[in-house]
């Protein structure tokens, strides 16, 4: 797939200034670049025969948003109200189609943009979740943060003084 | 030994139109051996038509669950074993989300745990299964 097809997929990314950062793979999916893991797909979906893909022990299973809010609770996340910048933390946005199902996570990087894997084909840097708001996606539903890395490691030297 | 149409790409790796395939049959000895052959054929080019569409409609997916219900992927698991052979050669070049419709057409599932997600080691997985039983690949 091009950009060319990017843009028609996703018709809000054609309007926006996005970039494609990487080859495509099939080796990991937006669920595990989410939670930064290139090694493996993240998905619940029950095989006929187990196992399937990876997925959190202990993570909720289903369609609904409630199993991929549990995934992300279980990685150090908390629900937060909106998508902006906020020093010290990083966000991840969740996103529901028109039948209620979880359909794609983005994560935002540290200047503010957003990074996403569509599907078996690239990983894009956005501007913004809704760049990605379509039929396929839905929308950007929710959000979640954690503390990033370095306010972890800011706040284990602030607790051993 | 029976008849088994082969599929080779004549471009390289990665997906390919229908028309960049060539169908060729292996294998004879059977006194239908050429009604065998042009049935695999048939077997053949319908998989790689619903493979192309499923891989072109789905590849923006993420999620399992919207990929395998899929028409296309669904007809190709109704195919049953005859659409084995060119699963797993497609497996080989290309490890799509084939894993599901392996596991709802064969009833077995030859993934370690620890590979669970892990696409190459599934595929390699798969195709070991493959050689064990006699296909191929």
């Amino acid at each position: 797939m091009s950009k060319s097809d990017l843009d028609n997929a996703f018709p809000n990314l054609a309007l926006s200034n996005y970039e494609i950062s990487s080859p495509k793979s099939r080796r990991y999916n937006c669920i595990a670049w989410a939670c930064k893991d290139t090694t493996r797909k993240w998905d619940c979906f029950a095989f006929p025969v187990p196992p399937g893909y990876h997925w959190p022990k202990g993570a909720s299973l289903g369609d609904d948003i409630v199993a991929l809010i549990s995934v992300f609770a279980a990685q150090g996340y908390a629900p937060c109200a909106e998508s902006s910048l906020e020093d010290g933390y990083e966000k991840v946005a969740l996103y529901v189609d028109d039948a209620g199902e979880w359909t794609h996570a983005a994560r935002q990087l540290p200047n503010g943009k957003w990074t996403s894997k569509m599907g078996d084909a690239e990983d894009i840097t956005h501007s913004a979740p809704e760049d990605l708001t379509n039929s396929i996606y839905g929308e950007a539903h929710c959000y979640m943060k954690r503390p990033s890395m370095k306010r972890q490691n800011e706040e284990e030297e602030r607790d051993k003084l | 030994m029976m008849a088994l149409a082969a599929l080779t790409k004549s471009s390289g790796r990665g997906s390919a139109s229908a028309s960049e395939y060539e169908v060729s049959c292996v294998g004879g000895g059977s006194s239908n051996y050429s009604e065998e052959c042009e049935t695999d054929n048939v077997t053949a080019l319908k998989f790689v038509e619903l493979s192309e569409t499923w891989k072109k409609d789905t590849e923006y997916l993420s999620k399992l669950s919207k990929k395998v219900m899929h028409p296309a992927y669904q007809r190709i698991i109704g195919m049953g074993r005859d659409a084995i052979p060119f699963i797993l050669n497609d497996l080989k070049e290309d490890p799509a989300d084939w894993f599901w419709a392996l596991t709802a057409i064969t009833g077995e599932n030859p993934v370690a745990e620890a590979s669970a997600g892990k696409v190459e080691e599934m595929a390699k997985a798969w195709l070991l299964w493959g050689r064990e039983r006699g296909y191929g690949v």
